[in-house]
């Protein structure tokens, strides 16, 4: 991996030829300068479900007898999944056969393969049935408290100070929630456009006198950290590094959209060999309160079924070289009442699935327990019940992938029961190290001083 | 009717961003304040904009060329100066707004497709390319239904969604020349406040007029009334599914709607009391000696979507099939009408429609209501972080002005004419929609006019202004959550929104980017004839900043318009320097790239 100022000599070889004493004015700031690096440079890359997802027609129970009577008999219109991809769950909590959507058939071959596992009746153990309070929690990472200054991402960076050129990426037009307070998080929704506009003669003169004479007075505007000045300077640091890189052409085909997107620039990205550590990709619109139309053609439930399945594929595929250090993580706020409602939608749920793809990645099995859909087992007597904490998930990928044993400060408040020695998922391979529960945060989190 | 798919929650963050700073919790103040600081502490060494700049940049817009010594000549003091605005600019009726008249009689939007033929003869219909004026903007429900409901005869999908667009233009030009600039500001607020997504529903963008209208007519006034004028429109209904929420069938009803108005157009998330299961725990609250309940459960959710049911629109539903056009009905049939309690309070059976106007009242009558509003309406003009002194005063306006007429007009009276309004120089980041307004008005720009040229690919200016300009991350009336648009600077404030946000200047005035017109060079010398480098940036620096900016950044500027690397000098008009070709277009690029440069400063990104 190179490390930033490598990247800006060898891959940006616009800005090293105008070197002269410049370069150094171009080094990236590295926020966490002091202590240990990374002990892994595996990747990350979170995908948020906005929302909340219908899990139960994701992975759908599709032949539990109480689940058809609530979503209603597809023959007559209901919303009870038909035409499921049956998986062998390897799990043996559940009551009935376990599948994928008709329209996840690319997952289904993730999963046959081994390199998707699947963690049903997951999630956000809090009461709450707002998306917004939802998100808050889960991406702060501190669930009932979101007044958390910092998301759960940047505290794990925190943790563990990569250097690299572009640790962190949101392939969307603002950071999420989960980096929040992370002052060298990178926005960026496309790489090829990300440059300052404006006459010819003071951008892109090739006279190195007048190249960039627009960007270099705007540089020097953006000195000082308040968040203003931060996200300015980190902005022209970006443009200076992107400026040799060229259109990316992918091995596979991604849906097109905004999700296919967004994932080709993590693509590119990675294989840039830029030191990304971390990813963000969204995928929004699932908030299916009318007409969700899963069995549907033209239904919305279906459609982004599609693109996620297709997108995720695509992903994966476009990367074989670094499968063995890529971990991808589908989740979304909440899942989706278990009766529909009279509009043909569902109103805000609770327990749901989370999906973890990666070269390292113990697939081709659903974990967690199943609660069961009788009245008594669910939650509030409507909704699928959690049992299993999201955390749980993500304190194992970060221990045992991202090696950072500082759970209590990647998520304040975490109890050893949620990641006990004696019953982990073991959902991906690594080993584990000593944990650490305590928080090792200042009671405020504030983004550190730049240089 | 055809039912488009919703794109709720199709982005990121901004829905955490929106919550973040709302009201504060006594346990999590300290935490809260000092996450604050980090989040949106005050610009270094800016110089404090006078209070003409200040009024002009959070009342409206941004100053135009005139309107800092208009200001100024409004009174002998500060104090005296900020009054007169402030009573001026709420009482927008009597403002002259001629020049903004013109402006929207003059606009013109290009609506352009092709042919359609089908075998149902009332499926097809002609092509058609003509460059219209706003002429939707005026017209009532029942004559923009008919692009709403996608039945025969059927409309091109341009001309069903042609009404929002057209909202859009005319926001635009109202930010840009009206002089009723904080009637646009409140427009704004409201909009984001009761946010709906015209991408969510072809039936939102051919209403969107009416929706707009309700906006500002209530913007000034009673809260009460405009929160029940919102939930009769066809917007919200259709955006938070209302308009199809029905009770019975032992199947629950809609309560998407129910839940919205309670955690974001009334109580907000921080009365919601999730963890509580029954009422009876919950406890109370007083407010000058009257006593509320402490806030809501979901069971109060559950119970308000029943107020709600039958709420519903004249929109060709089987049940109801007519009238169908687009006015409201409250459809009994699909009202539960059994007995509820919400808040506490229990209603009796068989109250109709009365169930919701009760819900209303006792949303809009509790002061955690006035609280969260107020406390955004403090956000949008003062601070990200508002003094708590200044929210306890509005909520008190507020709650003295419960019924009155004009109970906001009097709420934003109190925030306009705080010290705290006054000492909040510099504490806000202007969004996209702010800054290039700031920047149009600044620089004196002009809006492009569509029209039809012998290209027909060519003349559709405003698809190419708005193409550009929604890449920075705020298409009006776009915002796919109902939070609306965050108004955190720790949401703005990023590497994707900040690049966009400094190449717009540049963007909208090239021909394939938008053809707004302005003649910068002609400008400057008018302006400051034969001006020293040092002249011409100074002239700029006061069109678009209206002050002095931060001295190191002027320095900058001023170096840069004479390129003093190459050894030019300040104190000479702008020159071509070694190796720079001899012509005029040379340093009329060099100073358009100045202004550019002026918007870019830190200076520029703040109001």
């Amino acid at each position: 991996m190179t490390s930033r100022r490598q990247f800006l000599m060898g891959c940006s070889a616009a800005i090293a030829s105008m070197a002269g004493g410049r370069v150094g004015n171009l080094i990236f700031a590295n926020p966490h300068a002091a202590g240990p690096a990374a002990t892994t440079d595996d990747i990350l890359v979170m995908v948020f479900l906005r929302g909340g997802c219908d899990g139960l027609s994701l992975v759908t129970p599709y032949d539990n007898p109480i689940y058809v009577a609530k979503r209603g008999d597809p023959s007559n219109g209901g919303l009870a999944v038909s035409g499921a991809l049956d998986l062998a769950p390897n799990n043996s909590t559940f009551d009935s056969s376990i599948g994928l959507h008709p329209q996840a058939a690319p997952l289904k071959e993730l999963y046959d393969q081994g390199h998707l596992a699947i963690v049903h009746a997951c999630g956000l153990d809090n009461d709450t049935r707002s998306h917004f309070d939802a998100m808050d929690y889960i991406e702060r990472g501190t669930p009932g408290n979101k007044n958390m200054s910092s998301g759960w991402l940047t505290r794990h960076l925190q943790c563990v100070h990569p250097d690299g050129t572009l640790p962190t990426l949101a392939a969307a037009a603002a950071a999420p929630i989960s980096l929040l307070g992370e002052p060298d998080a990178v926005a960026m929704n496309d790489t090829r456009s990300y440059r300052l506009s404006g006459g010819w003669h003071y951008t892109n003169n090739p006279d190195p006198r007048y190249k960039d004479a627009m960007l270099n007075t705007a540089q020097t505007f953006y000195t000082g950290g308040d968040p203003v000045l931060a996200a300015g300077k980190r902005t022209i640091e970006t443009i200076r590094a992107l400026s040799g890189t060229t259109a990316y052409t992918p091995t596979t085909s991604y849906p097109d959209g905004d999700f296919g997107d967004s994932l080709q620039t993590v693509a590119q990205m990675i294989k840039l060999n830029v030191g990304l550590r971390i990813a963000t990709v969204d995928l929004g619109g699932w908030d299916h309160h009318e007409s969700e139309g899963v069995n549907d053609s033209w239904g919305p439930f279906n459609q982004l079924a599609a693109t996620l399945s297709q997108g995720l594929q695509a992903f994966y595929n476009d990367l074989p070289a670094h499968q063995s250090k890529l971990t991808v993580v589908v989740m979304s706020e909440f899942g989706r009442r278990l009766g529909k409602n009279l509009s043909n939608g569902t109103d805000h749920g609770h327990g749901n699935v989370m999906l973890v793809l990666g070269g390292q990645v113990n697939g081709g099995k659903v974990y967690g327990t199943w609660p069961g859909l009788q009245d008594e087992n669910l939650d509030q007597h409507e909704d699928l019940k959690i049992t299993t904490d999201f955390r749980k998930v993500l304190s194992e990928i970060v221990v045992r992938r991202l090696g950072n044993g500082k759970l209590g400060t990647v998520f304040p408040g975490i109890t050893p029961q949620i990641y006990a020695s004696t019953n982990r998922l073991g959902i991906v391979n690594g080993t584990d190290m000593p944990i650490d529960y305590s928080s090792a945060l200042n009671p405020v989190y504030l983004p550190m001083a730049r240089r | 009717m055809a039912i488009t798919r919703r794109h709720f929650l199709a982005t990121t963050t901004a829905l955490s961003a929106a919550t973040t700073a709302a009201v504060l919790m006594p346990y999590d103040v300290i935490e809260v304040q000092a996450f604050s600081q980090a989040a949106t502490s005050a610009p270094a060494a800016a110089t404090n904009a006078p209070l003409a700049v200040l009024a002009l940049n959070r009342m409206g817009f941004g100053p135009r060329n005139g309107d800092i010594a208009a200001f100024n000549a409004l009174g002998s003091t500060d104090t005296a100066r900020l009054a007169a605005y402030v009573e001026q600019q709420l009482n927008p009726a009597a403002i002259n707004d001629s020049m903004c008249d013109a402006k929207l009689a003059a606009a013109r939007l290009k609506i352009q497709y092709d042919a359609h033929t089908d075998p149902d003869p009332t499926k097809s219909y002609p092509a058609r390319h003509e460059a219209l004026a706003l002429d939707t903007l005026s017209q009532d429900i029942t004559a923009l239904w008919p692009r709403a409901r996608g039945v025969a005869p059927y409309l091109a999908w341009q001309e069903r969604v042609r009404p929002a667009n057209e909202v859009r233009v005319a926001t635009w030009i109202r930010a840009v020349y009206s002089k009723r600039q904080l009637n646009e500001v409140m427009a704004d607020f409201w909009h984001n406040h009761f946010n709906v997504n015209t991408n969510s529903s072809s039936v939102i963008a051919a209403t969107f007029p009416v929706y707009d209208r309700i906006i500002r007519t209530h913007s000034l006034g009673n809260f009460r009334t405009f929160v029940k004028e919102i939930a009769k429109s066809a917007a919200m209904m259709y955006y938070l599914d209302n308009v199809s929420n029905k009770a019975g069938g032992g199947e629950g009803g809609n309560e998407n709607y129910a839940r919205e108005l309670f955690e974001l157009h009334t109580l907000g998330s921080d009365n919601y009391l999730k963890f509580y299961d029954d009422r009876g725990s919950v406890g109370t609250i007083t407010y000058n000696g009257q006593t509320y309940v402490r806030g809501y459960i979901d069971r109060d959710v559950y119970e308000a979507a029943r107020c709600l049911s039958g709420w519903t629109l004249n929109n060709g539903h089987w049940e109801h099939p007519l009238p169908d056009d687009g006015t409201f009905l409250f459809y009994n049939d699909w009202h539960d009408n059994a007995l509820k309690i919400v808040l506490g309070v229990q209603f009796p059976y068989n109250q109709g429609i009365e169930d919701a106007e009760q819900l209303f009242d006792l949303l809009c009558g509790h002061p955690g209501t006035a609280r969260h509003v107020c406390t955004k309406l403090c956000r949008r003009l003062v601070s990200d972080t508002p003094p708590q002194t200044l929210i306890d005063a509005a909520v008190a306006t507020w709650m003295a002005n419960i019924g009155a007429p004009d109970q906001i007009k009097r709420v934003l009276r109190t925030i306009l004419l705080s010290g705290e309004f006054r000492a909040s120089s510099g504490q806000k980041v202007r969004r996209p929609f702010e800054l290039v307004a700031a920047y149009v008005r600044g620089v004196g720009a002009d809006l492009p006019i569509d029209e039809v040229l012998a290209d027909p690919s060519a003349g559709d200016y405003w698809e190419s202004f708005f193409w550009q300009y929604d890449a920075a991350g705020q298409p009006l009336f776009e915002w796919p959550t109902p939070t609306g648009y965050p108004d955190l600077a720790s949401y703005w404030a990023n590497t994707n929104g900040m690049l966009r946000r400094w190449n717009l200047p540049y963007l909208l005035v090239q021909p394939w980017g938008g053809n707004m017109a302005v003649d910068l060079r002609a400008q400057t010398d008018a302006a400051v004839p034969g001006g020293t480098c040092i002249q011409i940036t100074d002239y700029w620096i006061s069109r678009l900043c209206g002050y002095s900016i931060t001295p190191g950044v002027r320095t900058e500027l001023i170096h840069f318009l004479a390129q003093v690397a190459q050894g030019g000098d300040p104190n000479q008009p702008p020159k071509p320097m070694n190796g720079e070709p001899n012509t005029a277009d040379l340093i009329t690029e060099r100073i358009e790239a100045l202004v550019q440069l002026i918007a870019i400063t830190p200076d520029f990104q703040r109001r």
